[in-house]
C-alpha cells in the first residue's frame, strides 16, 4: 500500500470535479449573459443553473455509470464464472492475495491485440478487463501478472480518478472520437457473429460543425488529461503485481509478448488510451515526452532486474539500477511493507511456448466466436470447422473429407472450444476430457468427466454436460462426484504435489 | 460473414495452421488482411503482394464480407491472370481455385510446391484438376 500515491489519487479526484463545477459554471454563467436579451441577470442565472445541473449529470454519470460506459465503448462483456471458471480462479488468487473488499468484475474485449485495463470508482466497484488477443497469448503465471498489475491500479486509486476523469474530460473526447469514426468507416468485429453495416450517414453540416470544432478542443483536453495522470503510475503497479504474484517474470513475459506484438487495438478511443496496461497506440521508439506510458521495454527490464525477491523494496532498487536515475520512485516512508518476499517457482502449467502472431490472432479470434456463440466441429480428418451462430442446418459436411457433422448444441461444447483454444486458460490442473473427441464421435455417454486437481488448492470447475460450476475446497480427498444439477459422473484425479 | 456470390453465411476451417473463411456453395474463400501475408511470407518477397487494380474491367464490385462495401477488382502477383476481389481494409476474395491458381502461377515450382501441396492437402475435392463431380 502506497498510502501518499492513494491519498494524492483522491485529492485530484476531489480537486478534478471541483475544478470542473467552476469551469462549467463560469461557462454557463457567461453563455447566459451573452445570450440575454433583456433581463440579463435573470439569464445569468439561467445560464448558472443548466450548467450546475450538467455538471450534476456528469458527476453522477462519472460516479454511478462511467465504467460502464467505458465498458461498452471498449467492446467489452461481462464473463462469469461458470463460463470461465479459469479466468476467474486467477482473478480471484489476485483479490485475496490484495485482500481487496470485494471481487472484481471481470470482462472480456474482443480484440486480437493483447492488452488490460480496469476501470471503477472505487476498489469495492471495479472490473478487471482483459483483450481476447491476451487470453491467447498468455501463459497461466503472465496472465496472473497482468491481472494483478490491474489490482495494483485498483488499490492505488489510478483507476478511481482515471475512470472520474475520463468521464468529466473525455466525455468531450468521446464524442469527438465518435464523430471522426462515424466520418471514416465503422469498426468492424472481424469474428463477430454479424457484419457491420457501415454507418457513415448523412447527419450533415451540424456534425460536420461538430466534430471539427470537437477535433480541436479534444486533443487539448487529452493533453490536460495526460499531464494530470501519474508517471509512476506503471511502475508502481508493477511493483504491487511482483509482490501479489511473487513472481516479476509472470508480468515481464506477458509486456514482452505485447511489446511484440503487431495487432492494434480497435476499440480504445484517446481518452481511454491510460487504461491501458500498454498503450494501445503503438508507441514511438525511445522515450516519447507525451507518451501516456513509460517504455515496456524498460519496465521489463526492471522487472528482471528484480533478482533478490519479490518485495517493493527489490523493485525500488531494481528501478533506481536500470533507470540510472537517482530520485526513487517512492520516499522510503511510503513503503510500509518492507517484508522480505522469496520469488516463488515457475507454475507448472505454464507452457511457456513462444506462440508465433499467427498462432496467438487465431486462438483469440476462436475465443472472440466462442464468446459470439459459433459452434466449434472438430473432423477426424485434422480440419476445424467454425460455424457462425446464423449457419442454419443441423449437419455440415466437412469439405475435406466429406464426412458428415451433427451440429452439436452450442453453449457447454463452446466452453471445451475455448479452454483448448487459450494457452492460459487450458492450464494442466483442469482437463475436461471427452472420451468421444479423440476418436471425432460424439458419444452420447460423453456424460462422463475426469478432471485432476493440484493439492492445497481451491479449485473451480464446470460440469461438462449442464455447465453448472463446481468448487471444491483444498481438503477434498473423494474419488468421484456426480453433478448435483445433472447427475453426470465426475472423477476426480488428485495430482501429485507440485511445490 | 456472407459470400460475396452467394449471400449465404461463411464458414471458418482451420488446418495445419492455416486459416480462411469458406463458402460451402461457390467453394470461394475469403483471407483476412494480413492472412496471405502470413501464408507466404516465407516463400516470396513483397512482388507478390503489392496489388495493382485491374483497369478496363467492367461491372459493380462484390460486396466486402466485413463491411460490405463494394470491394476493387486487383490482381496479384506478377502475372495478369488472376482478377480478384479486395477490401483494402479487410481482405482478399478469391473464387473457387484461384488461391490455388495464384500460389502456383508466376513461381518456381520449388518454391511454390510446399504451399500448392498444403492446399491440395486442404482441399483434395475441391481443386479443379482433381473434381469430378460430386
Ligand atoms: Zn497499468
Ligand atoms: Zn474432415
Ligand atoms: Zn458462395
Ligand atoms: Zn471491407
Amino acid at each position: 500500500m502506497f498510502w501518499s500515491v492513494i491519498a494524492a489519487n483522491k485529492r485530484k479526484t476531489y480537486a478534478l470535479i471541483f475544478l470542473m463545477g467552476v469551469f462549467l459554471l463560469g461557462t454557463g454563467y457567461a453563455v447566459g449573459m451573452a445570450v440575454a436579451v433583456y433581463n440579463r441577470p435573470m439569464a445569468g442565472l439561467a445560464g448558472l443553473a443548466a450548467a450546475a445541473f450538467i455538471w450534476f449529470v456528469m458527476l453522477m454519470v462519472s460516479l454511478y455509470g462511467s465504467d460502464r460506459v467505458i465498458l461498452s465503448i471498449s467492446n467489452a462483456k461481462r464473463v462469469h464464472r461458470d463460463k470461465w471458471p479459469q479466468l476467474y480462479n486467477i482473478v480471484e488468487e489476485m483479490k485475496i492475495a490484495s485482500s481487496l473488499p470485494k471481487m472484481p468484475e471481470i470482462y472480456i474485449v474482443e480484440d486480437t491485440a493483447p492488452n488490460a485495463f480496469a476501470v471503477g470508482k472505487s476498489p469495492e466497484k471495479c472490473s478487471i478487463c482483459v483483450t481476447a488477443g491476451l487470453l491467447a497469448a498468455c501463459s497461466r503465471d503472465e496472465l496472473q501478472g497482468v491481472v494483478a498489475h490491474e489490482v495494483g491500479h485498483i488499490l492505488n486509486r489510478d483507476v478511481m480518478y482515471m475512470t472520474v476523469a475520463a468521464t468529466m474530460l473525455g466525455s468531450i473526447l468521446l464524442i469527438s472520437d465518435m464523430f471522426l469514426r462515424s466520418f471514416k468507416y465503422s469498426p468492424t468485429i472481424r469474428f463477430g457473429s454479424r457484419s457491420r453495416i457501415s454507418g457513415a450517414g448523412g447527419a450533415g453540416i451540424i456534425v460536420l460543425v461538430a466534430s471539427v470544432f470537437l477535433a480541436i478542443v479534444g486533443p487539448i483536453l487529452a493533453r490536460i488529461l495526460y499531464f494530470s495522470i501519474s508517471r509512476k503510475r506503471e511502475y508502481l503497479a508493477d511493483a504491487t503485481s511482483a509482490r501479489l504474484t511473487r513472481y516479476p517474470e509472470g508480468l515481464a513475459s506477458a509486456l514482452e509478448k505485447i511489446l511484440k506484438s503487431t495487432a492494434t487495438l480497435n476499440f480504445a478511443p484517446s481518452a481511454t488510451a491510460p487504461f491501458y496496461i500498454a498503450n494501445p497506440y503503438k508507441q514511438h521508439l525511445g522515450g516519447n515526452a507525451f507518451a501516456t506510458h513509460p517504455p515496456l521495454s524498460e519496465r521489463i527490464r526492471i522487472l528482471r532486474a528484480m533478482s533478490a525477491g519479490a518485495g517493493y523494496i527489490d523493485y525500488m532498487k531494481a528501478y533506481i539500477q536500470v533507470t540510472n536515475t537517482r530520485t526513487s520512485l517512492l520516499r522510503a516512508s511510503d513503503i510500509t511493507d518492507t517484508g522480505r518476499i522469496e520469488i516463488r517457482q515457475a507454475s507448472k502449467a505454464s507452457s511457456g511456448t513462444e506462440l508465433s502472431h499467427g498462432v496467438s490472432r487465431r486462438k483469440a479470434g476462436d475465443i472472440i466466436r466462442a464468446m459470439n456463440n459459433f459452434v466449434f466441429v472438430s473432423c477426424p480428418c485434422g480440419v476445424r470447422i467454425k460455424l457462425p451462430p446464423q449457419y442454419t442446418g443441423n449437419q455440415i459436411r466437412c469439405p475435406r473429407c466429406r464426412r458428415i457433422h451433427d451440429i452439436p448444441e452450442t453453449d457447454n461444447k463452446n466452453l471445451r472450444s475455448i479452454l483448448t483454444a487459450s494457452t492460459a486458460l487450458d492450464g494442466k490442473n483442469v482437463m475436461l476430457e471427452d472420451p468421444g473427441q479423440n476418436m471425432g464421435i460424439d458419444l452420447p455417454s460423453s456424460r462422463k468427466q475426469t478432471v485432476s486437481l493440484l493439492p492445497g488448492k481451491w479449485q473451480t470447475f464446470t460440469c461438462n454436460h449442464c455447465g453448472c460450476s463446481h468448487e471444491l475446497s483444498p481438503s477434498f480427498s473423494g474419488r468421484r462426484l456426480t453433478c448435483s444439477h445433472c447427475g453426470s459422473r465426475i472423477t476426480i484425479l488428485q495430482q501429485a504435489s507440485s511445490n | 460473414m456472407k459470400c460475396p456470390l452467394c449471400s449465404i453465411m461463411l464458414i471458418s476451417l482451420e488446418f495445419a495452421g492455416i486459416e480462411i473463411d469458406y463458402c460451402m456453395e461457390c467453394k470461394g474463400i475469403w483471407l483476412d488482411i494480413g492472412e496471405l501475408e502470413y501464408l507466404i511470407a516465407e516463400e516470396d518477397g513483397d512482388e507478390y503482394l503489392e496489388p495493382m487494380a485491374a483497369v478496363g474491367v467492367k461491372g459493380k464490385g462484390r460486396a466486402c464480407p466485413i463491411c460490405t462495401r463494394s470491394m476493387k477488382k486487383i490482381h496479384l502477383g506478377p502475372t495478369k491472370d488472376i482478377l480478384l476481389d479486395q477490401c483494402p481494409s479487410h481482405g482478399i476474395w478469391f473464387d473457387r481455385g484461384e488461391l490455388n491458381k495464384f500460389i502456383s502461377t508466376g513461381r518456381d515450382e520449388k518454391r511454390s510446391s510446399r504451399l500448392v501441396q498444403l492446399l491440395d492437402e486442404f482441399f483434395p475435392g475441391v481443386d479443379d484438376q482433381i473434381e469430378g463431380g460430386e
